[in-house]
C-alpha cells in the first residue's frame, strides 16, 4: 500500500534493498585485524620485502570502493628484469595477501573473505612459476608480517582473538599452537605492554619465534621472545615516549639483523622508528623517530640493506616517502612520488620505484636523478565480477 | 560459465507465468464456486416458489427483516470501501508483484522505522519471498473477496463480519506492507501518505461491523469527525514543524532540494501517461519556487479544516468536508500522483480513503438513519411487520384463506437469500486466498519455482553415471560402485572457494534436514573443483567451515590431478584457473544419480545472489527431485 510514494520515501532516506552474503571484507590499504588491534596508525597491507635478488610486493588494484572488486595482488622485481605478476592462482585475493619471502621461497597468504573463512597458503621456490599449497587452520592476520618462514620452520600470525601464533615444521597444512595474545597478557613480565594484539612475526637466526604487538601502553616496543623462563620482553625502549600505544608494524630478518619499523604514539604525534638488532635481540640500535604529522601510512617496505621505506598519505594529503637505513639515525625524505601512489617498494639495486594503480592498470615509477619517472606500465589481467 | 549468478528481475518469465497460471486455476475454483451458487440459488427459489404456492402466500407480501434503509454513512462507506478493495485487489494482478512487492514496497516503506518495526516488516518480506507467486495470487482474491463480500452483504451479521474481515486484512497490511504507516520512522507527511493508506480502511471496516444501532444517534459520526480533527490538527503541527524540509523548495539549481520538492521530483519520474507526469512536474516546478508559501498553504488547510470538524458545528463541518476534500484530491493528483503507477502500485494511496472516513462522518451526524427519524422502533420478529410509532410498516397480507408460511425457508425472502448467497460467494473468494496464504505463511521453506524461475527446471536423463574411485576427507577410497544403492546427490565444490561454493554446500544441508527421516539412503557427494587447491587437507577444512563434517551422510571426494579432470570431463564439469586474483571458475552444478547408478536429473545450482529465498528454494526443489527419484 502506498507502494510509489514508500519507494520514492525510501530512496530519500537511502533505502537499500541489495543482499549480501559477505561476512567479512577486506579494506584496501589497511589492516583490519590484529594488526589494527590498538591505537596508533592502521598497519597497511601494502609492503614489500627484499631477497638479494628479488622485490616481492603486494598492493591492492582494481576498484578500490568495491570490496568484491578489489584484488590484492603479488608482483615480483628480479634483478634485471621488469616487474611481473605473480599472485597465486587457485583463491580469491579480494581478502588480502601478506608474504614473506627468503632467498630461493617466497610464501603467500591469502586473507579470509566473505564464506571462506581459513586461509589458504602458496610457496613457491622457483620465483613464482609454480606453486605448492597449504592452508591455515583459521584467518590470517592481515598485516605485512604475518608469515615467516625460516630453513624448515614456518610461523603465522592468525587473527582469532587479538591475535595467535602457530607453527609449522615444513608442512603448511599442519600447525601446531605457539601462543596468543590472551596468553601473553597475563605474562607478568610483560604485563607493562598491555597487550591489545599482536602484529607480527619472525623467525630469529636460530629459528626461535620472535613477536611483535601493539601495545596499548608502555615505552617500550613490544616485541616477545620465548626463553627458557617463558615470555620475555626483548623490545628497546623508544625514545621520548610518554607511556602512550607503541605498535610493531614491520619486524623482519635481514642482512642488518632483526630490523623492526615501530610506531609510537597516535594522530599527529604518532612518529616511526626503525630498530635493529645484530647480537640475538640483546641491543639494539634505535633510529631518530619520523613523525607522521597527521598523514596515514600506505605502505611499508624493506630495503636491501635491512632499512625500511615508508609512503605516507591518503585522503587529501599528498602522498611522501621516507626511508631509513640501519646505519643512519634520521629518516630521509625522498622526493614526493607521483600523485596516487599506494606503495614505495626498494628494489634489489637499492633503487626506489613507486606504485601507482589504476584499476587494472599500474604504473611504475623509479626514482632516478631527475626524480620520479616512469618505467613501466603493467596491464593486470583482473576479473571484475568474479567474487559476486 | 557461471560466475556469481544475478538476482531475479521483477518481469521474470517463469514466475510471471507462474503467477498467471495461478491466478487462472483459483479464478476457475471460483467460477465453479458461482455455478454451485447458482444451482443453489435456483434450488432454493424453486422450493420457495412451490412451497408458497402450496400455502397460497405466494402474492403475500413477506416483510424485508430489515424494513429500514441502511444508515446512509454506512452505506457510503461500505460500498466506497468495497468498491476500494476490489480495485486495490485487481492492481495486485500486475505482473511484477510476485517479484517486486518486497524490494520496491514493502522495505522501502520500512526503511526509515525503527529495527523493531523493520524486523516486522522482514518477516512479511520472508514469506513473500519465499512464496512469491502464492502470496501475491492470495493477496489478489483477499482483496477481491473482501471487497465483494462489502459490497453484496448490506446489512446483518453478513455486513458486519464483512466490516470485520476488511478491519482484520487492512490490520495485517498496515503492520506488515505499511510498517505501521511510517508513524513510528521519520520524514511523514500527511502529504505523502501518513499514517498509512490502510488504516483508513481498517477505520471504515470497524464502523461497517459495527451493530446499526451505533448509527442511530449522531454520536458516532461526531466523534469520528473529531478524531479526524485531531488528526488533521496534528498533521498541521506536524507538516510545519521546522527542520524537516518542508520549507524550502529549491530557491536555485544548485541548491538542495526541498523534502516536497524531491519527493514531487521522484513520482514525476515514475512510469504513468503522460498528462498526470506533467502536471506533478508543474507543481513540482511551483513548489520549487514558492516551497514556505506551499507548505504554509497546507498547513493552514490542515489546522482549519481539522478545526472545522473538531468545532460541532454542521455548517463548519461542511465547509470543512468540502475544503478537506478538495485538499485530499489535490495532494492525491499533485504529490501522491494517484498512488498506483510504477508496475507496483497496490492502491490509490491515502486520499482517498481519508476523504471517505471523514465524510462517512459527517454523513453520519447529519443524516441519521430512516428509523431513528422516525422515532423510537421495537425491533422485528421474524415474519412480523416492524413498528415504529402509530406505523405499521411493511404488514404481511396474506390472501383470505391462505396458510400462514411456518418453515424457515418460507420466512426467507428471495432477495435475503440471494444476499446470503452472494456473501456465500464472497467468503468462497475470500478462502481461495487465505487457504494458500496460511499454507505459505506456515511453510518454512521456499517454493522451488523460484530457483527454477533463476537456473531453469532440472534436466531429465536416464544415463548411466559416469564411474569414479577418489579419496574422502579421511583418506578412504570411495567411489561410485561403492555407493551404489543409495541415492546419490553429486556436486563440484571448489574447498577454497569465497561465495558460491559455500551457499551451495549450505543447500545441499538444508537439503538434508528437509528430507528428515529419508536422507538416510540419499548421500551427499561432493567432488574437489580446484586443480591447484585439493589435499584431503582442504576438503577438511572446508567441511568444518560448513559444519558438514557432522553430517553422516556427506562426503567430500578428491584425488590425484589426472583422477579429477576424468571426472570433470565425465560429468561436463568446466573448471579454469584465472589470473590476478581470482578464484577458479567453475560449473554449478548437481547430478540427482539413482540407486542403480542412472544419472536421472541434472540441476543448475549456482546460488546466484545467495538470498535465504533462493537458498531455501533450491533446497525444497532438491529435496523434492531426490525424493522423486530415490521412489521411482
Amino acid at each position: 500500500m502506498a507502494c510509489t510514494l514508500a519507494l520514492a520515501a525510501g530512496s530519500l532516506t537511502g533505502c537499500s534493498t541489495s543482499t549480501s552474503t559477505s561476512t567479512s571484507t577486506s579494506t584496501s590499504g589497511t589492516s583490519a585485524a590484529a594488526g589494527a588491534g590498538g591505537a596508533g596508525p592502521a598497519v597497511p597491507l601494502a609492503s614489500s620485502t627484499v631477497t638479494a635478488s628479488t622485490t616481492w610486493a603486494t598492493l591492492a588494484m582494481g576498484h578500490l570502493d568495491d570490496p568484491f572488486n578489489t584484488f590484492w595482488e603479488l608482483l615480483a622485481l628480479a634483478g634485471g628484469s621488469p616487474w611481473q605478476l605473480a599472485t597465486p592462482p587457485g583463491v580469491a585475493s579480494n581478502g588480502g595477501l601478506a608474504v614473506t619471502a627468503r632467498p630461493g621461497s617466497v610464501l603467500a597468504g591469502f586473507g579470509p573473505f566473505q564464506d571462506l573463512q581459513f586461509s589458504p597458503l602458496a610457496d613457491s621456490a622457483d620465483q613464482g612459476s609454480s606453486w605448492g599449497t597449504g592452508l591455515l587452520p583459521a584467518g590470517l592476520a592481515l598485516v605485512p608480517d604475518a608469515l615467516a618462514q625460516g630453513t624448515t620452520d614456518s610461523l603465522a600470525l592468525l587473527r582469532t582473538g587479538g591475535g595467535a601464533v602457530v607453527a609449522s615444521t615444513g608442512d603448511l597444512s599442519t600447525w601446531k599452537p605457539v601462543t596468543t595474545a590472551r596468553a601473553l597478557a597475563r605474562v607478568p613480565a610483560l604485563s607493562g605492554c598491555h597487550i591489545a594484539a599482536l602484529t607480527a612475526v619472525t623467525l630469529d637466526g636460530n629459528g626461535d619465534a620472535l613477536v611483535g604487538a601493539s601495545c596499548a601502553r608502555g615505552a617500550r616496543a613490544g616485541l616477545f621472545a620465548p626463553s627458557s623462563t617463558g615470555w620475555v620482553s626483548v623490545g628497546p625502549g623508544i625514545p621520548g615516549a610518554s607511556g602512550g600505544p607503541v605498535k610493531v608494524v614491520r619486524l623482519d630478518q635481514t642482512p642488518a639483523g632483526t630490523a623492526a619499523l615501530v610506531s609510537a604514539g597516535t594522530g599527529a604525534t604518532a612518529r616511526l622508528f626503525g630498530m635493529w638488532s645484530t647480537n640475538g635481540l640483546r641491543t639494539w640500535t634505535v633510529s631518530d623517530g619520523r613523525l607522521l604529522d597527521g598523514a596515514g601510512l600506505l605502505s611499508t617496505g624493506v630495503t636491501p640493506t635491512g632499512g625500511f621505506v615508508i609512503a605516507t598519505g591518503g585522503g587529501e594529503a599528498a602522498p611522501a616517502a621516507s626511508v631509513i637505513t640501519p646505519t643512519a639515525v634520521q629518516w630521509q625524505a625522498l622526493p614526493p612520488p607521483p600523485s596516487g601512489t599506494t606503495s614505495v617498494t626498494a628494489t634489489p639495486a637499492g633503487g626506489f620505484d613507486a606504485m601507482v594503480p589504476v584499476q587494472s592498470t599500474l604504473s611504475v615509477y623509479g626514482l632516478g636523478g631527475q626524480g620520479w619517472g616512469r618505467v613501466q606500465q603493467l596491464s593486470v589481467d583482473i576479473q571484475y565480477g568474479s567474487s559476486g | 560459465m557461471p560466475g556469481m549468478g544475478h538476482g531475479l528481475q521483477t518481469d521474470n518469465p517463469t514466475i510471471a507465468a507462474a503467477f498467471r497460471a495461478a491466478l487462472d486455476h483459483q479464478l476457475l475454483v471460483l467460477v465453479i464456486l458461482g455455478v454451485l451458487l447458482a444451482v443453489a440459488w435456483n434450488v432454493a427459489r424453486t422450493v420457495h416458489y412451490r412451497r408458497a404456492v402450496a400455502a397460497g402466500t405466494l402474492d403475500a407480501t413477506v416483510p424485508d427483516p430489515w424494513a429500514y434503509p441502511e444508515p446512509p454513512a454506512r452505506r457510503l462507506l461500505r460500498i466506497s470501501f468495497g468498491l476500494l478493495w476490489v480495485f486495490d485487489g485487481l492492481l495486485q494482478i500486475q505482473g511484477s508483484m510476485p517479484l517486486g512487492l518486497p524490494g520496491s514496497v514493502l522495505k522501502p516503506a520500512a526503511a526509515s522505522s525503527p529495527a523493531w518495526v523493520q524486523h516486522l516488516v522482514n518477516v512479511g518480506t520472508t514469506i513473500w519471498n519465499d512464496h512469491p507467486v502464492s502470496a501475491a495470487a492470495a493477496t489478489v482474491w483477499i482483496q477481491v473477496g473482501i471487497g465483494v463480500f462489502l459490497l453484496v452483504a448490506p446489512r446483518g451479521y453478513w455486513s458486519r463480519s464483512a466490516g470485520g474481515v476488511s478491519a482484520g486484512w487492512g490490520l495485517v497490511v498496515w503492520v506488515f506492507g505499511e510498517a505501521f504507516g511510517g508513524i513510528f520512522g521519520h520524514g511523514g507527511s500527511w502529504m505523502f501518505g501518513l499514517p498509512g493508506a490502510v488504516l483508513f480502511y481498517v477505520v471504515a471496516g470497524v464502523l461497517v461491523a459495527l451493530p446499526d444501532t451505533s448509527w442511530e444517534t449522531p454520536r458516532l459520526g461526531k466523534g469520528l469527525l473529531r478524531a479526524m480533527g485531531l488528526f488533521f490538527v496534528g498533521m498541521g503541527i506536524l507538516q510545519a514543524w521546522p527542520g524537516r524540509g518542508f520549507w524550502s523548495g529549491q530557491g536555485y539549481a544548485s541548491a538542495t532540494p526541498g523534502t516536497l520538492t524531491s519527493m514531487v521530483r521522484q513520482m514525476s519520474q515514475v512510469s504513468q501517461p503522460s498528462v498526470f507526469s506533467s502536471w506533478v512536474r508543474a507543481f513540482g516546478t511551483f513548489q520549487a519556487g514558492h516551497g514556505w508559501l506551499v507548505n504554509f498553504g497546507v498547513v493552514v488547510l490542515l489546522v482549519g479544516v481539522g478545526a472545522c470538524f473538531l468545532s460541532g458545528n454542521l455548517r463548519l463541518i461542511r465547509i470543512g468536508v468540502a475544503v478537506g476534500a478538495v485538499l485530499c484530491l489535490a495532494d492525491w493528483v499533485l504529490v501522491e500522483d494517484l498512488g498506483f503507477f510504477g508496475g507496483v502500485g497496490t492502491d490509490p494511496n491515502s486520499m482517498i480513503p481519508m476523504a471517505l472516513v471523514f465524510t462517512g462522518g459527517y454523513v453520519a451526524s447529519a443524516r441519521l438513519p430512516v428509523r431513528a427519524e422516525a422515532g423510537h422502533a421495537v425491533p422485528a420478529g421474524a415474519g412480523e411487520a416492524p413498528v415504529v410509532g402509530a406505523v405499521t410498516v411493511g404488514a404481511v397480507e396474506a390472501p383470505e384463506g391462505a396458510v400462514a408460511p411456518t418453515g424457515w425457508l418460507d420466512r426467507l425472502t428471495p432477495s435475503y437469500l440471494l444476499r446470503s448467497l452472494l456473501a456465500v460467494g464472497a467468503v468462497g473468494i475470500l478462502l481461495v486466498g487465505v487457504g494458500p496464504m496460511a499454507v505459505a505463511a506456515t511453510n518454512p521453506n521456499a517454493d522451488p519455482i523460484v530457483t527454477e524461475a533463476a537456473n531453469g527446471s532440472p534436466n531429465l536423463v536416464d544415463v548411466p553415471a559416469a564411474p569414479f574411485t577418489l579419496t574422502d576427507e579421511h583418506g578412504r577410497t570411495v567411489s561410485l560402485s561403492s555407493l551404489a544403492g543409495h541415492t546419490l546427490v553429486l556436486t563440484f565444490l571448489d574447498p577454497v572457494c569465497t561465495s558460491d561454493c559455500p551457499l551451495i554446500a549450505q543447500e545441499l544441508r538444508q537439503t538434508d534436514q528437509m528430507l528428515g527421516s529419508s536422507a538416510g539412503p540419499v548421500e551427499l557427494v561432493a567432488v574437489v573443483n580446484n586443480p591447484l587447491y585439493n589435499s584431503t587437507a582442504e576438503t577438511a577444512a572446508f567441511d568444518k567451515q560448513e559444519g558438514l563434517d557432522l553430517l553422516a551422510n556427506w562426503t567430500y571426494l578428491t584425488g590425484s590431478l589426472g583422477q579429477l579432470h576424468k571426472v570433470w570431463n565425465d560429468y561436463g564439469v568446466q573448471t579454469q584457473v584465472t589470473p590476478a586474483g581470482a578464484m577458479i571458475a567453475h560449473s554449478d552444478i548437481v547430478y540427482i544419480i539413482d540407486r542403480s547408478g542412472h544419472t536421472r536429473e541434472i540441476l543448475n545450482s549456482d546460488p546466484g545472489n545467495g538470498s535465504a529465498a533462493g537458498k531455501s528454494s533450491f533446497s525444497a526443489l532438491l529435496a523434492g527431485q531426490v525424493q522423486h527419484v530415490a521412489h521411482s
